[in-house]
């Protein structure tokens, strides 16, 4: 996939992050331009990972309690779980190869 | 956030003059293209460009600068436009960069590394891989790159020159990206490799 598929509803984002298997959440906004800069590298790493890797979107603005929950500050923020645990972050730009050292070392630990 | 380029059934939003109808210095513009390329593979992009032809040529002797001069591969190059494509989902410009990259002896599987982003995938030289990454980087976010970046790539044996070249084919790719997007010019007639990979990518969202 190119683009990321979008939380929207709350019970669908908690089902998704409770799911199993290792999770990326590209928290962005509508006007964030890295934001549109990272989404196809957070797409292409979970989209190579023959399903290792799932990846969703959300909006930070529109969801300003999950933002706060997991004390996003700026956008990018990339938050990453494994199992349904929170276990990593990243903030800012990272190329799809920084991407996947990342997740590599945070989800093996 | 962020769409594939128009269906191809939406008109360009510019004229693209056919190649029997150019005249004065559009025609050289098309002659020039030919001459280099082959008989009738003048570019919708450069079509486009020649309604402002003076400006079209300097931009086809730059970029024949940057695919001809520096150090760095074609395949490089064109693998890093290929990204770029994909990138700012241009339909055209990933058939016309992966057709161009073929044509720099990559395979099918080197291509899809460079629409995945993975420069370890393509046959390319460390020094080259890791510029890859740093084009993708100084492309999301200039102002992230930091010295300590500069010194990892000298390490490789980066010199200044590699940096211009590389930060150049960014600018290349993206000025062709925008162009392209922005007057819904679609894919030429000549290109059939990775046609129509918008689409794809809508079916399996």
């Amino acid at each position: 996939m190119a683009t990321l598929s979008d939380l929207m509803q709350p019970d669908i984002l908690d089902a998704t992050i409770a799911s199993p298997g290792v999770l990326v959440l590209d928290v962005y906004t509508q006007t964030c331009v890295i934001c549109r800069r990272i989404e196809p590298m957070v797409a292409a790493v979970a989209a190579a990972s023959d399903g290792a890797i799932r990846a969703h979107k959300i909006d930070a603005e529109a969801h300003s309690d999950f933002a706060a929950k997991y004390d996003v500050r700026g956008v990018p923020t990339l938050l990453l779980f494994r199992d349904g645990q929170f276990i990593d972050r990243r903030s800012g730009f990272l190329t799809a190869n920084a991407m996947r050292e990342w997740i590599g070392a945070a989800a093996a630990d | 956030m962020g769409q594939w380029s128009r269906d191809a059934d939406t008109e360009p939003f510019i004229d693209l003059v056919p190649i029997e109808k150019a005249r004065g210095v559009r025609k050289e513009l098309y002659d020039e293209l030919e001459r280099v390329r082959g008989k009738g593979r003048v570019s919708n992009l450069f079509k486009a460009y020649a309604a402002f032809p003076e400006l079209a040529s300097a931009n086809f002797r730059r970029l024949m600068v940057l695919l001809t001069k520096g150090n760095l591969s074609v395949k490089f190059k064109e693998s890093l436009m290929t990204a770029l494509a994909e990138a700012n989902k241009c339909d055209y410009c990933v058939s016309f960069h992966a057709t161009a990259l073929r044509g720099a002896g990559a395979s099918d599987e080197e291509v899809k590394a460079a629409l995945e982003f993975d420069p370890d995938r393509i046959g390319l030289s460390d020094k080259e891989r890791a510029l890859f990454n740093y084009a993708l980087k100084a492309n999301g976010d200039p102002h992230s790159i930091a010295p300590a970046d500069i010194n990892a790539l000298r390490e490789k044996g980066v010199s200044d020159s590699d940096l211009i070249e590389t930060l150049e084919t960014v600018n290349t790719g993206n000025n062709f990206n925008l162009i392209n997007g922005a007057l819904n010019v679609g894919p030429d007639d000549f290109l059939s490799y990775m046609k129509g990979r918008g689409a794809s990518w809508k079916q399996s969202a």
